[in-house]
């Protein structure tokens, strides 16, 4: 079978898995059935088992990771946010519920790469560099922690209004605003790591750290505004809805930062996607 | 005054301030055309389009944010500020790391046992801070994540403003066979506020470039071999694309634009002959014919160059390169030829003749001091910030009350995320009791 065949097919393959798991998790999140809710987990495992295969069919198929055409960075984005979450489940059980934001965006960012077609693309020689490898990773991963938080974010702001009665499973209200702000706090670090390498790389490779092109700039914008939100949740001690309102705006320029401006041709950045 | 000058400083309305301050002068950078990252007919037509923001940004240059100097005292003022708060900083880590300060006046529990409870704080990694003082801290070094936070952001700052005023940069095309004297200039020149011209003190010369082809005809990597005249270790080296050269203080790096350089003689409309070598970029594949175009001092018109690698289509690098010639003036074509090595023939207004077909590359030259003092203040904020928001401290504290020794707990951060630690630790001193 011709490879774009089966990278096709395999990512389909994921899609109908996570829409399965977010059927059963989110029905039985909302309808408190803790079976279906189980269920939900398990064949995310299973999506994210066909998800992994796809990725390394199409890398081994490509020759470099799943990095340049925008069909694999949106099946890579979601996959690390996915890997991230389980990480974090496994570390922090009491972030269990969130994937019931968690499961719908790896669907979301997975099915919208699968409307991309497919390419072959080759590895300019400057973006063969371990740095660039960190670079890209830990936006990913950046991504994860930012999606988790956005979760507790929105958790925070329904059950302060009572809506829904299955979000009494979560912990109280300050449990919850804690829990957004830790995660704020790691997509924080994250960020930092991911800006770090892509400097060491520019630095390797043009001689050149920052240059301020759209990419940097909305990167840079969007760590100073995760710092001012956890600059005022620590020293003005912001907490509650102020703060999970905030957190939205945090994650409305983390968004543009990732997805659209990587795509201007006015930054290097846009050499990705040729 | 001085009293007065550090508590605004260190006020934590300044430092949130100066953080907007900077979020907002990046998002203009953002929204208006930046003059240093955009061509000059670009920044004019947004100006027509956007004559009062153009007019604005004319005052206050937010057509060039980055060198404006309200930036520099945003900078400025950062930088003092965050180092004043790093020094508060490091005070308090140190006070709260070694020195012992009251317990937490209610919570926790009565323990009969001193040796048992500080056995139990130290097998749930707990360790005796300063020793033999009743207090035992988990993670010590969290105290200091906020210290680091801030020398961190300081190093990063300051070694970017040693950077931005002391770096000097250069870009030359270098064609083989035509040496580079210090003298000439850079094809472009880049240089730091405080920093002079740049003058690379060596002879450079390109020998040959060697790039390599994946099968489908894209770069795998290009690589030159130039002679350097002059310099300390001079002689034949080698420079590679994520591979530089080191040679007198100056990096040299590789960049992607490379092709091949054809010598054409124009001769003139007064019968003099002009030679001009025309660096044209390589092309895509085989199939795909590389492109440049360039202005020639003997003519208004401009030059439009394009080449096939190889008339015949079996090699990159080592076929019959095949080279096309326009001439076109007010956007209509006056003239046109193709020309083998050797070949002679008209265009437009002129005999030309293809001398000879050789090698270019551009490679690029930088003198730059304070890298790594911006890696070290990144590790340093990386650092910091994962010993706040990973390790936050936590404390047992065991204090004498009447017969009976008093055990309470309490977390820097994020207390009700370690609430099961503590319970574990109470939990088995109440077994070892029972």
């Amino acid at each position: 079978m011709e490879p774009f065949k089966v990278y096709t097919l395999l990512n389909w393959g994921a899609v109908f898995f996570y829409i399965l798991a977010t059927i059963a998790n989110v029905w039985g999140i909302v309808f408190r059935h803790e079976r279906p809710e189980r269920i939900g987990y398990r064949i995310m495992g299973a999506g994210w088992l066909v998800h992994t295969a796809a990725l390394l069919y199409w890398w081994r198929v490509t020759g470099h990771g799943p990095y340049l055409a925008r069909n694999e960075v949106l099946s890579a984005d979601a996959w690390i946010a996915l890997t991230v979450f389980l990480v974090f489940v496994r570390l922090y059980p009491k972030i269990r519920l969130a994937s019931v934001v968690i499961f719908p965006s790896v669907f979301l960012m997975i099915a919208l790469g699968v409307f991309f077609s497919p390419q072959i693309t080759t590895l300019p020689p400057t973006f063969k560099s371990v740095w660039l490898v960190f670079h890209i990773a830990f936006y990913k991963i950046a991504l994860g922690t930012v999606i988790i938080a956005c979760a507790f974010s929105i958790f925070y702001l329904l059950k302060k209004r009572g809506h829904a009665g299955w979000l009494a499973r979560l912990p109280d209200l300050p449990g919850i605003d804690l829990y957004a702000y830790r995660f704020a706090g790691f997509a924080f670090i994250f960020w930092a790591i991911a800006m770090l390498a892509g400097s060491i790389w520019a630095y390797q490779s043009w001689g050149r750290f920052w240059g301020w092109d759209p990419v940097e700039n909305w990167s840079l914008l969007t760590w100073i505004l995760f710092g001012i939100y956890l600059h005022l949740r620590r020293f003005f001690r912001w907490s509650g809805e102020k703060a999970a309102w905030l957190y939205l705006v945090c994650l409305f320029f983390s968004l543009i930062a990732i997805f659209y401006t990587s795509h201007l041709n006015t930054s290097i950045h846009a050499e990705y996607f040729k | 005054m001085l009293t007065t000058c550090k508590r605004f400083l260190l006020a934590r309305a300044t430092m949130l301030a100066l953080l907007v301050a900077l979020l907002a002068s990046v998002l203009v950078a953002s929204l208006v055309p930046q003059s240093f990252l955009t061509a000059e007919p670009e920044m004019l037509r947004w100006r027509e389009t956007y004559p009062a923001v153009a007019a604005v940004s004319g005052v206050f240059g937010f057509h060039h944010v980055f060198t404006s100097w309200w930036f520099a005292g945003i900078l400025a003022l950062s930088l003092v500020s965050m180092s004043v708060s790093a020094v508060e900083q490091g005070r308090q880590a140190w006070r709260r790391t070694f020195l012992v300060g009251a317990a937490p006046p209610s919570g926790g529990a009565l323990v009969p046992n001193e040796e048992v409870a500080a056995a139990a704080a130290r097998e749930a990694g707990y360790i005796p801070l300063p020793a033999g003082s009743g207090r035992f801290v988990r993670h010590p070094w969290g105290y200091w994540g906020n210290c680091l936070l801030h020398l961190g952001l300081v190093v990063t700052v300051a070694s970017s403003l040693v950077i931005a005023l002391s770096q000097q940069r250069g870009s030359l095309v270098l064609i083989k066979g035509e040496p580079h004297h210090p003298d000439e200039p850079w094809g472009v020149e880049e240089n730091g506020l405080l920093a002079g011209t740049f003058v690379f003190p060596y002879v450079v010369e390109l020998m040959k470039v060697e790039p390599e082809f994946l099968p489908a005809g894209k770069v795998r990597q290009i690589r030159s071999e130039v002679k350097v005249a002059g310099a300390e270790g001079g002689g034949i080296h080698e420079v590679a694309v994520n591979s530089m050269l080191s040679l007198g203080g100056v990096h040299i790096y590789q960049s992607t634009d490379f092709g091949h350089a054809f010598r054409v003689d124009f001769t003139g409309t007064d019968g003099q002959i002009h030679h001009f070598t025309i660096p044209v970029f390589h092309p895509q594949s085989l199939k795909d014919a590389g492109y440049r175009d360039l202005r020639l001092p003997i003519s208004p018109a401009r030059l439009e160059a394009k080449y096939l690698a190889d008339e015949k289509r079996t090699s990159l690098m080592h076929g019959s390169p095949l080279l096309t010639l326009r001439l076109v003036e007010n956007e209509r074509e006056t003239g046109r030829v193709t020309l083998h090595p050797g070949d002679s023939g008209q265009l437009g207004p002129f005999p030309v003749r293809l001398v000879e077909v050789t090698q270019w590359t551009d490679l690029i030259f930088v003198r730059i001091t304070g890298m790594p003092g911006v890696f070290c203040g990144f590790a340093l904020i990386i650092l910091g910030t994962v010993f706040t928001y990973c390790l936050p401290p936590r404390e047992f504290r065991l204090v004498r009350q009447g017969g009976a020794w008093h055990l309470s707990w309490r977390a820097e951060r994020f207390s009700d995320f370690y609430g099961d630690e503590r319970d574990e630790v109470f939990s088995r001193l109440t077994k070892r009791g029972d």
